[in-house]
């Protein structure tokens, strides 16, 4: 495998009896990148980033991250990891200040300064000695971001990483991550927030039913999307019309617009003026990451 | 890496009240069954197991049973051991400490490595107390304490076989709540297996006969009375047994013991190694 990627999974699947719930997962990771794994609830996100963290057996495929093959008997190499899967892995009975510390007897490297490097980060410093269970969703989810970051990983994967949080808190997520791929940590993160997903990555891949159905950075996936809607007196001739023009796709009719994607609007305009058609309004819909999804996820995989 | 994740698991284990309230609730039968026997006169219980230096047998035996289900140390080491690491399941902890490059057998291992520091901490509370308990009583009774015959190195060698004689519960606790990932499940299953099973057995199958009744000297509780007999006898107390029909030889008890202790311990391992901790 190529050690130009920080993460690269080869034909992942991991199938649970008749259950496929990754049926063929290939993606890669390049050193510095944010990348976005996208899917619906039950697609196999949780389950393909648990498999690249060793803690579940893969039916066959295989994972390497740093060029090292990563298995739950091979896992070493996740030392460099920081990592945040599902909800955050906190000792509840204990402060967010034991917790922290538990983990940094692994790292006797790092200074125990660290703790409250992380917790400032996370905006958890007043709160250092309550113990977790009186915390709420989101300072939770800040506590499991600070475990994440505390062994200065070069790697972040985060899944859910702005579940819980406010507006303000998924802002300072979003700028946080920018600011670790700007120092060379490569970030892989999950979410539902397609929105936040657009703003923060660089590149992301769409998995539905166990299998990636798009992957590319987020202006490939947006590019050709485009949606140009002419309004007009007479939507059927408009409508026909398009039908012969090289290029046009996906020619509907939704209200009192007609829809056609694959061209240009300037090209619609001229061509419509060439046969003799008159359109009052003709206007271009970008669709965002969101929109995109839906319709990927919404077709067959 | 090997002491980093002891520490870490040592901090998880003796910075909690459960253990140390735990042990105080552990105690209590002892110091209680103790302080009746003694005053309840010679005539009920001898004294010579009671007082120094002859008590310390008797103590050690309320930590791992003197008879079947009679092991308060069993008890509690099964309550620490299962609550504390049932509590990673449930916490997620365990996901967190392997996605951080600990390997499964490692984790495992010191999970185990801590139940047998728990077992040595508990019989050395029983063996302090009790032996404190035991000085106070001979004082009573003889107006003087005699340390000069105290054998150390048959002291430590009791200490050391009741401690080993705990060795399988600590590794079935640790397999019953990995197979379960519930703190209740491998207590109660502890607790169960010592109750429905053990103690059943103990006192039915000699009833059947002298070879029937070697199968019970044979089974965990069995091979604790062996190790505590031994301590009987280093205490030069008349051994006395409830099971009429002998006990095993205490090399073959050792033997047994280390081998339940590696049959759990393997299995646990085995179901850890391939358990999926997806979620």
């Amino acid at each position: 495998m190529d050690t130009e990627f920080v993460i690269q999974t080869i034909h992942l699947k991991k199938y649970f009896g008749s259950v496929r719930a990754v049926e063929d997962v290939s993606l890669s990771v390049k050193h510095a990148e944010i990348f976005g794994f996208l899917g619906p609830n039950g697609a196999g996100k949780t389950t393909t980033i648990s498999m690249i963290l060793g803690l579940t057996h893969p039916t066959s495929g295989a994972v390497e991250i740093f060029g090292q093959r990563v298995t739950p008997e091979q896992n070493r190499v996740l030392r460099g990891v920081g990592t945040m899967v599902g909800a955050p892995a906190l000792m509840l009975s204990f402060s967010a200040r034991r917790n922290l510390q538990a983990l940094l007897y692994l790292y006797p490297d790092i200074p125990p300064k660290r703790i409250d490097e992380v917790l400032e980060q996370v905006d958890l410093t007043s709160v250092t000695n309550r113990p977790v269970h009186t915390f709420s969703t989101g300072m939770k989810q800040r506590l499991g971001l600070a475990l994440a970051l505390l062994n200065k990983p070069n790697l972040l994967i985060l899944d859910e990483p702005t579940n819980g949080l406010d507006p303000a808190g998924m802002q300072e997520i979003r700028l946080l991550l920018h600011s670790l791929s700007e120092q060379g940590i490569t970030v892989f993160l999950s979410s539902h927030l397609l929105h936040e997903m657009e703003q923060v990555c660089d590149r992301v891949a769409v998995v539905q039913q166990g299998q990636i159905i798009a992957q590319g950075t987020v202006k490939e996936m947006l590019a050709g999307n485009d949606i140009i809607r002419i309004s007009a007196s007479d939507l059927e001739s408009i409508s026909q019309a398009l039908t012969l023009l090289p290029g046009a796709q996906h020619i509907h009719m939704k209200g009192s617009n007609v829809e056609v994607q694959g061209v240009s609007s300037e090209h619609v305009m001229s061509y419509l003026v060439t046969q003799g058609l008159k359109p009052k309004e003709v206007s271009v819909y970008h669709p965002d990451l969101e929109s995109v999804f839906l319709e990927l996820t919404h077709k067959p995989a | 890496m090997f002491w980093n994740v002891l520490h870490l698991e040592s901090d998880k284990v003796f910075r909690r009240l459960l253990l140390w309230v735990g042990l105080v609730i552990a105690l209590a039968p002892m110091i209680i069954f103790l302080f009746i026997a003694f005053n309840a006169g010679r005539g009920v219980i001898p004294t010579n197991v009671l007082i120094w230096p002859g008590g310390i047998a008797t103590v050690l035996a309320f930590a791992n049973g003197y008879f079947p289900g009679v092991g308060y140390g069993v008890y509690l080491l099964a309550v620490v051991i299962g609550m504390v690491t049932a509590q990673e399941y449930s916490w997620r902890t365990m996901q967190l400490w392997l996605s951080h490059g600990i390997a499964r057998p490692l984790l495992l291992g010191m999970k185990f490595l801590l139940a047998l520091l728990v077992v040595m901490l508990i019989v050395l509370a029983f063996f302090l107390v009790g032996g404190i308990i035991s000085i106070v009583f001979a004082y009573q009774l003889q107006g003087t304490v005699d340390f000069s015959h105290v054998d150390v190195l048959q002291l430590l060698l009791s200490y050391l076989r009741t401690v080993y004689g705990m060795l399988p519960y600590a590794a079935l606790t640790l397999l019953m709540v990995v197979v379960t990932r519930s703190a209740a499940a491998a207590i109660g299953g502890l607790v169960l297996f010592m109750l429905a099973i053990e103690l059943p057995l103990s006192l039915l199958l000699p009833l059947l006969g002298t070879n029937y009744g070697r199968i019970a000297q044979y089974l965990p509780a069995g091979l604790a009375q062996t190790m505590n007999i031994q301590n009987d006898i280093a205490a030069k107390m008349v051994v006395q047994t409830l099971v009429s029909s002998g006990q095993s030889s205490p090399l073959a008890a050792a033997i047994c013991i280390a081998a339940y202790t590696l049959l759990f311990f393997g299995i646990a391992l085995w179901v850890f190694q391939h358990q999926n901790l997806t979620n």
